[in-house]
This record gives C-alpha cells, structure tokens and sequence, in this order.
C-alpha cells in the first residue's frame, strides 16, 4: 500500500482517538459510563492507528471479508511476458517487470584446494555486490527434474522392443542369438524404465533476479532486461559460466511452486507419504 | 530503532496516557480506564516491535484466512501460503536465514574468519545432499555507498576512542569495561581496512524458502512444517537465526518472488530480518 496513503490512515485513527480523549476531558461529572465507553472506542482507534504502519494494506479487505476470507487481490500475482523471459506484476500504480539469470555453476567442494573454497565463498560476496544502483536477489534453488519427457521416452522405447521382440518370437526362423540380444535391449529398457521411476531426481541451479518499475510494461522490461544483461556479465566474470537469461518453464520454475515439484514426481511421494 | 518507530510509538503511546490521565472523568471505574490503558499500550508496544507474535494469534482467533492473489490461501494459522493447482496443494514456507559470517557488516568476523569461508563450502554442499525436497536458499542484497559508510565508521571509531581516553581516565577505570572498548573499536578498524583492500559493504537479507505438495490443505502444510524443521536442523551447522517467518512479514516475502522493491522498502518491511 502506498506510503501517504497508510500515513493518512494513521493520522485518520489518530485523529478520532483524539477527538474521544477531548470529548472525555469536557464531559461533566455523572457521565462516567460514557466516558468510559470513549475511552475503550479511543484506545481501540489509538491500537489500530500504531498498527497502521504494517497493516494498513489489511484494514479495507478485512472490513469486506465474505465467510471469514479476506481477499486481498483477485488478480494471477504476476503476467508472463509475450516473449516469455520476463514477469510483469502491477503493484498499485507501478508496473515492476522481474527477469531471471541462470548461473550454472557446477563445482563441488571436494575438487577444490582450500584456496578455491576461499575463493569460491568469497565469490557469492563479491557477486550479491556486483552493483550498487539497485537490489539482486541471488538464490540456490534445489528442485525435482520434470522427468515427463523423459519418461515418456523411454516408454515408448520400452514399447517398440517389446513389439519387436513380440515379432522376433513369433516368427519361428529368428536367430536365437538375435532373439537373445533384443531380450538383453528389453530387460536394459525395463531396468531403465523401472529405475527412474524409483525416486525423484533432483536439480540444483543458482539464478539471480533484478527487478525495475516502468511507466509501462516496455519499459519496465526493457530496464530489467538491460540489469539483467549487466547482472550475467558480472556473473560470468566472477564465477567464470556463461550465464544466461532464463524463459519459458525454466523461469517459471524459479517462480511457481509446481513447477518446483512436476506432477511426474508427486505420485511418488505420495505414495512414500 | 528507527525514527519512524519512534515517532509512531511515542505518539500513539502519549495518546494512551491522556486516556489514562482522566481520573475524574470515570469516577468510581477509574480501575477500568487504568485497565484499558495497560492492554492498549502493551498491544501498541507488541504490534510495533513484534507484530508476528500477534496477528497469526488475531487470525486464529478470528479464523480469518487470506486470499493473496488468484489460487494463493494463507491459512489462518498464517504459517505458509498455499497454492491450489491441478487438484493439489503447494504449500511455501520460509525460514531466516542470515548467515552473519558470509557478509560484510559481521561484528563477529575478526577471529577464524577465513577457516569458516573455507568450511563453508563443505557445509553448504553436505547440508543440500540432506535434503530431499524443494528448497531455496535466498540473498538479496546491494552494496552500499562507501564513502557515506566510511564516514559512518570512522565516526563511530572516534566516538569509541573518546570514550576510551575518557574512561581510562576515570578514577575507578573498569578493565572489562576499556576491553571491551577495545575491542569494539578493533572491530570498526578491520572493517575500514576492509573498505581500503576494496572490498563493498553490504546491506542484505537472507532467507530460506520451501515447499511442500498435498492432497489436502492441511496435509500440505503439515509436510510443510516437516520440511522447515528438518532445514532447521541441517543449516544448523552454519550457525544461522533459523526462525520460522510468520504473519505479515512471510507475505512480504512471498511477495519477493515476484518483484524486489528498494532496499530500503525492504529492511522497512523486516524488523527482524536487519
């Protein structure tokens, strides 16, 4: 909520508490009920003004709540752009456009010398300080692989043996060394198929974000795209990869949660509870 | 503390006691008023420096859930945000997570510095071969102006080395008193020699994010809460403030998936994030 706009509520509140506190300081003796009564209602207006600061986004939807839920917007939280590399999200009267940068580093601490690990520790300072002009968010995101596709092909793999070998059986004049050796690509395909379906695999991928308000959607891209051109070269030169502009799913998997865990993978753990 | 919280307690807090100051008004229920006026400031003084204790409490109560945005519930519990899509139910919850050792503004950076930045390869990556579900380890930062920090340091270095001098000559000079002095004027010199050897202080924050997937609501957020517990214990090793986030700052930080405000904006919304 805008800032003026929680202060003046503050102030509103304030205000009403105070006008509570002059009435009780003028009210003649006898009246103790009431002033009573305006000094709970003060007090009240006075609580509800110090938690203006925080809240004051809540005060509205929470006075319309239906059936106990308070709506605080009915809006998708963000657009994903046409051309699918960035999000849009309308904040009151701002439009922000946030563009994520993959990161790819794949090193692992036991081939690193003490020195590298310095280094490599020292690095993530370096890179959450890469620029001064605005906020990054630098995170590491460990989430299940999507193993649709992948599981679809070797299922239609698995298939095609299967019907070869269906063929090979049937007919009487197949080589049993031929017969042999597509029994042994069967059994590789199930063993396959059978493995990757046993336990979800998991991914881990560093990304960056940068965010920029725009009078439009345009702008607000075309700043957030030039952050984030400057935030991939300064990501490249400190941890030596080609850091690169995330679109489509693989951005949205640093954004939405189901695609953190792909429905390939749920069955399996709910099965495992 | 800042000037805001300030002025807004002390103004809320005044208006209190003038409630309070009416004695006469309420006669024989001046018990009453007195009452009032004690649950009214201490309310004001939780709801300004630790409203995350009081509106997950107001919300149960009141049974009162959020709808954020489209698909998105808070449960009134106010623990997690939970997403409804293709019939399931994801449910996002976050954890501190400032890892003092990592950043610059550390107090406590002088001795075994460089052991622990070399350890914390290790750690981080034995910590996430432990974990089998979603998670994010989150950091958003920005260097902040030098020379505005310099002077800054320098400053508070000269206010600590006038209080020395001052305490050294006191008549009964306290030895814990002039170390600890000492060392707190240490610790302001290794930062201003850090700026001299290049490197940028850092204003950040840091937080952890996990989700969890059920067929009911209450099933996701219960593997949710499984989920952090098992973080808190494996990011242990890395001596972290690992607090659940509750309230009104976890929708803050939900919010940050879609767009980062200034840095200002954000330390404003996270009193206890600093």
């Amino acid at each position: 909520m805008n800032k003026n706009f929680s202060f003046l509520i503050f102030l509103g509140l304030l205000s009403g508490a105070f006008i509570c506190a002059v009435i009780i300081g003028i009210l003649p003796p006898g009246y103790e009920i009431v002033a009573i009564i305006l000094a709970a209602i003060g007090l009240l207006f006075d609580v509800i003004a110090a938690s203006a600061r925080f809240y004051s986004y809540y005060f509205v939807p929470f006075i319309k709540r239906k059936n106990n839920v308070v709506t605080l917007s009915n809006e998708p939280p963000f657009f994903v752009t046409a051309s699918g590399n960035a999000i849009i999200i309308k904040e009151e009267e701002n439009t922000y456009a946030s563009v994520f940068v993959k990161i790819p580093v794949y090193l692992s601490s036991t081939e690193m010398s003490d020195e590298e690990k310095l280094n490599f520790a020292r690095s993530f300072s370096k890179m959450i300080t890469v620029n001064s002009r605005y906020p990054m968010k630098l995170a590491s995101q460990l989430y299940y692989l999507n193993k649709d596709e992948y599981i679809r092909r070797i299922s239609a793999k698995l298939n095609e043996v299967e019907d070869k070998y269906d063929k090979l059986k049937a007919d009487k004049t197949t080589p049993d060394k031929l017969l042999e050796r597509v029994e042994g690509e069967l059994a590789m395909w199930h063993n396959l198929f059978d493995g990757v379906n046993k336990s979800p695999s998991q991914n881990q991928m560093a990304y960056a974000m940068v965010s920029a308000p725009g009078a439009n959607e345009e702008e607000a891209v075309a700043i957030a795209m030039q952050r984030a051109e400057e935030v991939a070269a300064g990501a490249g030169s400190i941890f030596g990869v080609t850091a690169s502009i995330a679109t489509g799913e693989e951005m949205l998997t640093f954004v939405e949660p189901e695609y953190s865990i792909p429905p390939a993978t749920i069955s399996e753990l709910l099965k495992k509870g | 503390m800042d000037e805001e919280t300030i002025f807004r307690v002390g103004i809320t807090s005044i208006l209190a006691l003038m409630f309070a100051s009416f004695s006469a008004a309420y006669g024989p229920l001046d018990i009453l008023a007195i009452i009032l006026f004690l649950v009214a400031f201490i309310l004001i003084m939780v709801i300004s420096f630790a409203d995350f204790l009081l509106f997950p409490i107001f919300t149960k109560l009141l049974k009162v859930s959020t709808i954020p945005a489209r698909d998105y519930t808070i449960p009134k519990e106010n623990d997690g945000i939970v997403k409804y899509v293709n019939g399931l139910y994801y449910a996002t919850g976050y954890l501190t997570a400032n890892v003092y050792n990592y950043v610059f503004q550390a107090e406590q950076m002088i001795e075994g510095e460089e052991s622990e930045m070399v350890m914390g390869p290790d750690k981080w990556e034995k910590a996430v071969m432990s974990v089998k579900f979603p998670f994010k380890f989150i950091a958003i930062g920005q260097a902040v102006d030098i020379q505005k920090y310099r002077d800054d340091l320098e400053g508070r270095r000269a206010y600590l080395e006038f209080q020395y001098s001052k305490s050294e000559s006191a008549p009964n000079v306290s030895t814990s008193v002039l170390e600890d002095l000492k060392r707190r004027t240490r610790v302001l010199q290794v930062r201003i020699d850090r700026l001299g050897a290049g490197e940028r202080p850092l204003s950040s924050m840091m937080y952890i994010e996990t989700t969890a997937v059920g067929i009911t609501m209450s099933d996701a957020m219960s593997k949710l809460t499984q989920q952090t517990d098992q973080l808190q214990t494996v990011f242990n090793v890395f001596d972290l403030d690992l607090i659940r986030v509750v309230g009104r700052e976890m929708y803050s930080l939900y919010k940050l998936n879609y767009y980062i405000p200034t840095m200002e904006e954000i330390i404003s919304s996270f009193q206890f994030q600093k």
